[in-house]
């Protein structure tokens, strides 16, 4: 990390703890590094600021990287490969295959439901086998890092209560986000950034792409997410305005200190320690995040492996490297938004199109953390909220241009690095891709392994709200054990 | 009635603290079952021997006296013969209780307390917050008066602490003006303060405050997080609601110090007081505000359902303090509510005509709704429904008559279509004009024999030059009734349709006549429209469709709640060749559509009667918005189309023949004739036609008729529309239990009701939402006051009497002093739920008066969190506050009322780059300075200076905020535009006011004062007058860079008759005081 040094001020903190005898309480540290907010009177040691019984148990994954893949990656034209779609196209979906469900969302006002295969060659690749489609020949390389989860299901058809769920275990908004749990549960690993970060590729986006996805819900609100943006200002207010050059700044922070500091010295209270170290971290994250978003320090042939795309701030590309360099600083949870897959229509062209933006660089991720050690202890997680119908939506058009709907029943996310088994595929859907037959795991499913992951006894992680124990996992929720490494 | 305990005994029940403390306990009183035992148990026992029978261990239930008794667990006045004792100290591994793996142990004293407890013979009792209040004898206390005084001086005394002595009066002033009104005292309220020796001189300053309408203001925050206020509606696409004359309301409410009783009765049910105000149905908006989406595809009954919910969950959190919502699924496993008492809760809100989600495709606001009438408005509404009135009565009697002028007619006319064959040669081409007059001629027909080969369309034959548009292919045109028709193959055609024509509105009659086939009916199928979408665009349009296989004709602003629609009692067979008729006569009444088939009239049920606003597109209404995806497509947007819609069901197989639209309304002998029936000699069939066509007297008073429609419908037009609560009309909506809570699993039916453990419901309240209103604010409701009391209180002491302030029930905290609240809740109610009195009450109390210092430190580590109230109270302020304080010390808050949200600084591309496709268009001018509770809110994307202070996201009741400490809030703090404006402007003021750079310690203590209410320290002035010179030293060599420092502070003008250095360098000095401790924090 980054070393700085600022003229000593008229007073150290040491100084002042030792003024006032209450020193920085351990709540208020705490509750500054993201920690605990209840007001505990332990003090809390520098290195663990979560909750102190955690991790239950020895983690594998010290930190997350989670690729979000919004709208709904069709997992028929990625990666679970159906051939008998191709032989049966145009034919309608089977009865047997319905098994007596309605259509929802928007097809179930079309009459038929006719197979579609996909317009993507599909090939294997690596030792294991695994099938990519030709939308991801880059990835395709990595296959033998990659552990493939083809029995995902989901509860919910519609984008906003999909991807809340994927997010926070419930379809409402409200509950704390997978990242603002960590964030509470496990603290940062780093003074001078955030334990939850979140990226979003800058392009139009098909399906809204907001705050509340990333929201601490219940939890208290330093557990939500700082976004860093593409742009000058990479974080919220992180700027001083100009005509404040940086030495000016920091005359004016020494200068309140001092203020602060006789306001202790009359006072004797820990929040106002806690509030002068606030100020300290916030100037540690000026000067800091700088350094962590300029990528060209990066050697040019690392950035080249991250396609084209990496060179603009904002990029998916982009996004990749400044998530590796995040876990490389210590932050606990990245997240990547990448919207644009939502293909109800036309879907071939804008598949492949979303997919160049994403294949290259998600390979280059796997390969930079491998060779760098970091997928040792850090988990990639690469998700989506719900798959697309076997069956195409509306009619196909007379050049074969076909669309797909929502589907919940059954769509593949995939996981790489800490503590999952390389190159596995885990569960496996019917021949037509609609229903899992083998290895099904719900969302609920999903939290639990990627907590088990870090450490954490899903069961046991709970924070109490309106008298009740409130979980990740709600009430749900089995570790899948075979992914295990 | 029985007391739920002895007053004696209530002074020492202190949980938590007195078990923390316990050496100190004056006199052994007998242990609280309620506030020491229960807390106890539930916390380690009841999870397993509690309410819930599938989860219970042994058949042990310790939550009930009789089953505990009977098992032997307890045997009163013997602890050593209780098992319950024997396990708890029991060294075998399987007896110990609670299990080794629960992790949950219970501690010596906490035995002891059992003990004690079983000793004293094992009491039990109801839940302190199940029964109602009774108020406590108010102990005698030197040196108080006050009855709050009395009870918390008794509490510290009975442990041994001191109160803190009195605030100075500028940390008073502080506090209560913040408290009251939510901003900081000016220089002039301080010295004004100060120089009041007079006995009276607090009670002063707080009837000043109470009379500010900032008051209200301050009051609403922490209401709007309860009632989840927000200016959008939350969900997908999360549009804008357009409810904030709601909160406006709510703060009028306030300033008008409307009884909390009538505030709760009024958001409940004001609409169906006894001829309710705009105020009282303004109020039930409350209710409206629940997240809504408008995401295609979705079932709108979910989501209609979630709403449902979420009115429950916010009555039970706001106004009882319950959490009732765990309910919706299963019993509840603490609080003694069962499923069904939550779906009879549920019932009562449960009975308006709503669709549930919101349109995607129209800016229409979801009914029901209520006009908010400006001044005056409402009179000109009222007199122009009087000559709509008028109008119809006048032309009905000009109509009587009729009948004898059109005998003489007869005598040297005949009706049309009497030796006439099909109107379309008669109208068409003019040539054939047998009789005098003739029928109306249609605005539109199409025979779909007129073909553009080379644009594969057809022509219009009333007007050749109008081309169908759309793909259709013309191949595929098959046979029609007459030469060729219209044919949809599949449903690839559904936009197929003639623009520019049939426009038709509310106030408009029309008719439609075609011949139509369809092979295969489907249950759900649309004939034609005018619209946007179904279903996405809130039906807004007209449409003739096929619902569950019968014809239905829909004329709507916002379905179901603003919309016409009849429906045929049978469905229909369209194998063949089958005529269709159409016809609506401009009245806004479902009476007014008409269906025929084969020229006969249909049987029909009126499904929805009720239009108030037009069925149109306007631009003024933001239904044309061609920045949104959706509607960016296609430029022709809504056009007379047939065949199918946008995201909704299309005919297949499905063909259109001799397609006619007429501007007006056709007679059932028109209809009959253009369906083909045998001609009747009929002159009496007639009389309509000649009516419409040919009556002078008639067709003046249907013109008049006709012109008072639309001068009614232009100005419901422009009118404020608001979310409001409206009963159905018809029968209750039936409401079942959900199993698991799931709207596609329906059990039985239950009608509304209340939880029994309650107050039972009042025998003579009506069931539905005004018997709830009355319920809920029944003196004898052992919540709402109590709720509402300890609301309050944490508004002046930043924590409750009862810390969960979201949780009265078993798993909430007990009161830190049960004496005192319930003294507060009795009295508020024998008040008259007078919330000013309380609040006056509260802030000129001793115990408000404190000092946030303790008298001695010692007691902070025995009370951390103050609950005892051994000093006064001391917070962070909130979001609101400190924007507010800044914009009030600077000068530039604008202190206007009320009135529309707005938009001030917030950094770019917040809402651009979230994919919902809003653009922040930043406010100018004073709306920059509004107070903050002005602020839009987006739901998805709050403002962010809001959320890095911990402000909810406002999609979900919430009555407490965290105040959490982080980084990013000092960057806000030090580099949000808004603050640093401030900072800019009151550095100004001050170099006006002390010009001199000698003079500028002048500054440093005249910026304290404003900020922090008190002078500087000498070292807190010191530093502060060193930064300035380091700060004057840099500009002095650095000018350029005062400049664009100045530059860079917000839009309102710099004062350009000041140095910018000196400015620039006081800038520093008022930066770092923004985020001094004594400027954040309430002391």
């Amino acid at each position: 990390m980054h070393c700085h040094s600022y003229p000593t001020p008229s007073i150290t903190r040491r100084e002042w703890l030792s003024q006032t005898g209450y020193g920085l309480g351990g709540a208020a540290l705490a509750s500054l590094l993201g920690g605990t907010s209840n007001a505990s009177p332990q003090p809390t040691s520098d290195k663990h600021r979560g909750l102190p019984a955690l991790p239950h148990f020895p983690a594998k994954a010290k930190r997350v990287i989670c690729l979000f893949m919004s709208g709904g990656l069709s997992q028929l034209d990625g990666f679970d490969y159906k051939p008998v779609l191709k032989v049966r196209e145009r034919q309608p979906l089977p009865n047997s295959v319905f098994g007596g469900r309605q259509p929802l969302g928007m097809s179930k006002l079309q009459g038929s439901f006719l197979m579609q295969g996909s317009a993507f060659d599909f090939t294997q690749h690596g030792k294991s086998g695994a099938w990519f489609s030709s939308a991801f020949p880059h990835l395709a390389t990595q296959a033998d890092r990659i552990c493939f989860l083809k029995g995902m299901v989901s509860d919910a058809v519609n984008h906003d209560p999909a991807i809340i769920f994927m997010n926070s275990g419930n379809q409402l908004p409200g509950r704390p986000s997978m990242g603002s749990w960590i964030s509470y549960g496990l603290g940062s690993e780093n003074e001078n950034l955030p334990a939850f970060i979140v990226l979003v590729t800058k392009k139009p986006a098909d399906q809204p792409l907001s705050s509340r996805l990333w929201d601490s819900g219940f939890l208290p609100s330093q557990h939500q997410a700082t976004p860093f943006r593409a742009g000058k200002e990479a974080v919220l207010y992180l700027n001083n305005p100009p005509g404040i050059p940086t030495a000016l700044h920091r005359k004016m922070l020494d200068r309140l200190r001092e203020v602060q500091a006789d306001e202790l010295a009359r006072r004797g209270e820990a929040e106002i320690s806690a509030r002068i170290e606030q100020y300290e971290m916030a100037f540690r994250m000026q000067t800091s995040v700088p350094g962590l978003t300029d990528i060209s320090t990066e050697k040019p042939e690392t950035l080249e492996k991250y396609g084209p795309a990496v060179n603009t701030p904002g990029s998916y590309a982009y996004n990749c490297v400044l998530a590796r360099r995040m876990c490389e600083s210590g932050v606990r949870f990245v997240q990547l938004y990448h919207p644009g897959w939502d293909h109800h229509a036309v879907l071939k062209p804008t598949f492949d199109a979303t997919a160049k933006e994403v294949d290259q660089p998600t390979a280059a991720l796997l390969q930079d953390m491998a060779e760098r050690g970091l997928l040792e202890d850090t988990l990639v997680m690469f998700v989506t909220e719900f798959g697309r119908t076997c069956y195409s939506q509306g009619n196909v058009k007379e050049d074969g241009e076909y669309g797909r709907e929502h589907h919940r029943d059954a769509f593949t996310c995939w996981l790489a690095g800490a503590g999952v088994k390389p190159g596995m595929t885990h569960g496996a859907t019917d021949d037509f891709g609609f229903n899992v037959v083998e290895g099904k795991v719900n969302v609920n499913d999903f939290h639990a392994t990627f907590l088990h992951l870090m450490g954490v006894q899903h069961d046991r992680f709970a924070y109490s709200y309106q008298g009740r124990d409130f979980r990740l996992t709600d009430v749900a929720g089995d570790v899948v054990k075979p992914i295990l490494a | 009635m029985m007391l739920p305990f002895a007053p004696a005994k209530l002074l020492f029940l202190v949980p938590a603290i007195s078990l923390a403390v316990g050496s100190e306990r004056a006199v052994a009183a007998e242990v609280s079952y309620n506030f020491e035992v229960r807390p106890l148990l539930s916390a380690k026992c009841f999870a397993c021997h509690g309410a819930d029978a599938a989860k219970r261990k042994g058949k042990l239930r310790l939550d009930d006296r009789a089953s505990a008794v009977e098992k032997k667990a307890v045997v009163p006045g013997n602890p050593d013969a209780s098992e319950l004792l024997k396990r708890l100290v029991s060294k075998d591994e399987d007896e110990v209780m609670p299990p080794p793996e629960k992790h949950n142990p219970v501690t010596e004293a906490e035995r002891e307390l059992l003990r004690r407890w079983v000793q004293e013979g094992a009491k039990y009792e109801p839940h302190w917050a199940f029964i109602a209040p009774v108020k406590p004898a108010i102990p005698s206390v030197a040196g108080v008066t006050s009855p709050i005084d009395s009870l918390v001086r008794e509490a510290l005394a009975n442990k041994g602490m001191k109160p803190a002595p009195e605030a100075d009066r500028e940390q008073w002033l502080r506090r209560v003006s913040f408290s009251l009104t939510g901003l900081p005292p000016s220089l002039g309220e301080i010295d004004a303060f100060l120089a009041d020796t007079s006995a009276q001189a607090y009670e002063t300053v707080v009837d000043r405050l109470l009379k500010s309408p900032h008051y209200g203001e301050r009051m609403a925050i922490d209401w709007l997080d309860a009632a989840r206020y927000g200016d959008t509606y939350g969900r997908h696409e999360d549009a804008d609601s357009e409810v904030w004359p709601w909160r406006e309301w709510v703060i009028r409410a306030f300033n008008s110090n409307l009884s909390y009783d009538k505030f709760i009765q009024w958001q409940m049910a004001g609409d169906m007081l006894p001829n309710a105000t705009q105020d009282q149905i303004i109020a039930t908006t409350f209710h409206r505000l629940p997240v809504q989406s408008n995401e295609s595809g979705s079932d709108p009954e979910e989501f209609r359902w979630e709403q449902v919910f979420d009115r429950v969950k916010t009555t039970a959190t706001a106004v009882l303090g319950l959490t009732l919502e765990c309910a919706r699924c299963h019993d509840h496993k603490y609080d003694p509510v069962t499923t069904r008492e939550y779906y009879q809760l549920a019932a009562f809100l449960n009975n308006i005509d709503e669709l549930g989600l919101f349109s995607r495709y129209t800016n229409g606001i979801p009914p029901p709704t209520a006009f908010v009438y400006k001044p005056g408005e409402n009179d000109q509404h009222a007199a122009l429904k009087q000559q709509l009135q008028q109008a119809e009565t006048d032309y009905q009697a000009a109509r009587k008559p009729a009948l004898e002028r059109y005998a003489t007619w007869l005598k040297t006319h005949a009706p049309p279509g009497l030796g006439a064959g099909l109107w379309s040669e008669l109208a068409d081409t003019g040539k054939a004009q047998p009789i005098e007059a003739l029928p109306r001629k249609p605005e539109l027909y199409a025979s779909f024999d007129m073909v553009d080969v080379k644009k594969r369309a057809f022509l219009a034959d009333s007007a050749p030059s109008l081309m169908g548009s759309g793909a259709i292919t013309i191949n595929e045109s098959l046979p029609g009734k007459v030469g060729h028709s219209c044919f949809f193959p599949t449903d690839k055609n559904k936009k197929y349709g003639f623009p520019k024509v049939a426009h038709y509105l509310r106030w408009q009659p029309f008719s439609f006549s075609f011949f139509f086939k369809c092979e295969k009916l489907p249950e759900k199928g649309v004939i034609l429209h005018r619209s946007r979408a179904g279903l996405d665009a809130a039906n807004r349009g007209y449409e003739l469709t096929l619902e569950s296989g019968k014809l239905t004709a829909t004329l709507g602003h916002f379905y179901p709640g603003n919309a016409i629609r009849v429906q045929a009692k049978d469905r229909i067979n369209l194998s063949g060749w089958k005529h269709i008729g159409f016809t609506y006569d401009g009245s806004s009444r479902a009476a007014g559509i008409k269906l025929f088939v084969e020229g006969k009239e249909l049987p029909v049920v009126i499904v929805r009667d009720q239009l108030y606003k037009d069925i149109d597109y306007l631009v003024e209404w933001g239904d044309l918005d061609k920045t949104k995806v959706a509607d960016a497509e296609k430029g022709d947007l809504i056009t007379l189309r047939f065949g199918g819609r946008t995201l909704d069901s299309s005919l297949r197989n499905a063909g259109m023949d001799e397609l006619r639209a007429f501007d007006t309304q056709l007679s059932p002998i028109e209809i009959a004739q253009l369906a083909g029936l045998p001609k009747k000699d009929d002159n009496m069939a007639w009389l309509d036609w000649y009516i419409r066509e040919i009556d002078a007297p008639c067709r003046a008073a249907f013109d008049k008729l006709t012109a008072a429609r639309k001068a009614e419908s232009d100005f419901s037009t422009h009118l404020t529309e608001l979310m409001v609560m409206k009963e159905n009309s018809g029968p209750r909506r039936p409401t079942p239990v959900l199993r698991r809570g799931d709207f596609r699993q329906p059990s039985d039916l239950v009608m509304p009701g209340t939880p029994a453990v309650l107050l039972p419901f009042p025998k003579n309240a009506p069931q539905d939402r005004r018997g709830l209103a009355q319920w809920l604010t029944d003196p004898q409701q052992p919540l709402t006051s109590r709720v509402q009391v300890n609301r309050l209180w944490t508004m002046f002491f930043g924590r409750g009497i009862v810390s969960t302030p979201e949780d009265f029930g078993l798993q909430g905290r007990v009161p830190s002093n049960p004496a005192l609240l319930d003294y507060l809740a009795v009295h508020f109610i024998e008040s008259g739920w007078d919330m000013k009195a309380l609040c006056r009450e509260i802030a000129l109390s001793k115990t408000y008066r404190q000092s946030s210092l303790h008298s001695n430190p010692a007691i902070a580590r025995e009370d951390p969190s103050n609950a005892l109230l051994a000093r006064g109270p001391k917070f962070r302020l909130g979001a609101e506050e400190l924007r507010d304080a800044s914009l009030a010390i600077c000068g530039l808050l604008n202190p206007a009322l009320g009135g529309k949200s707005v938009m001030p600084y917030q950094p770019a591309g917040l809402w651009e780059d979230s994919g919902t496709q809003h653009i922040y268009t930043q406010d100018t001018g004073d709306k920059l300075y509004r107070r903050s509770l002005y602020t839009f809110w987006r739901r998805t994307c709050p403002p962010p200076m809001m959320s890095v202070f911990d402000a909810p996201t406002r999609e979900f009741c919430r009555v407490k905020r965290e105040t959490t400490l982080t980084p990013l809030q000092a960057l806000a703090l030090l580099d949000d535009t808004g603050f640093l404006e401030a900072q800019r402007v009151l550095a100004e003021r001050l170099v006006k006011q002390h010009p001199q750079p000698a003079n500028q310690a002048d500054r440093v203590r005249d910026a304290f004062r404003m900020l922090t209410a008190h002078p500087p320290t000498a070292a807190q002035e010191k530093a502060m007058a060193a930064l300035i010179d380091e700060s004057r030293d840099y500009y002095s060599k650095n000018p350029a860079e005062a400049a664009k420092l100045l530059a860079a502070t917000g839009a309102s003008p710099l004062d350009k008759t000041l140095p910018a250095i000196e400015v620039a360098s006081t800038l520093l000095m008022t930066r770092a005081l923004f985020s001094a401790e004594p400027f954040v924090t309430s002391y």
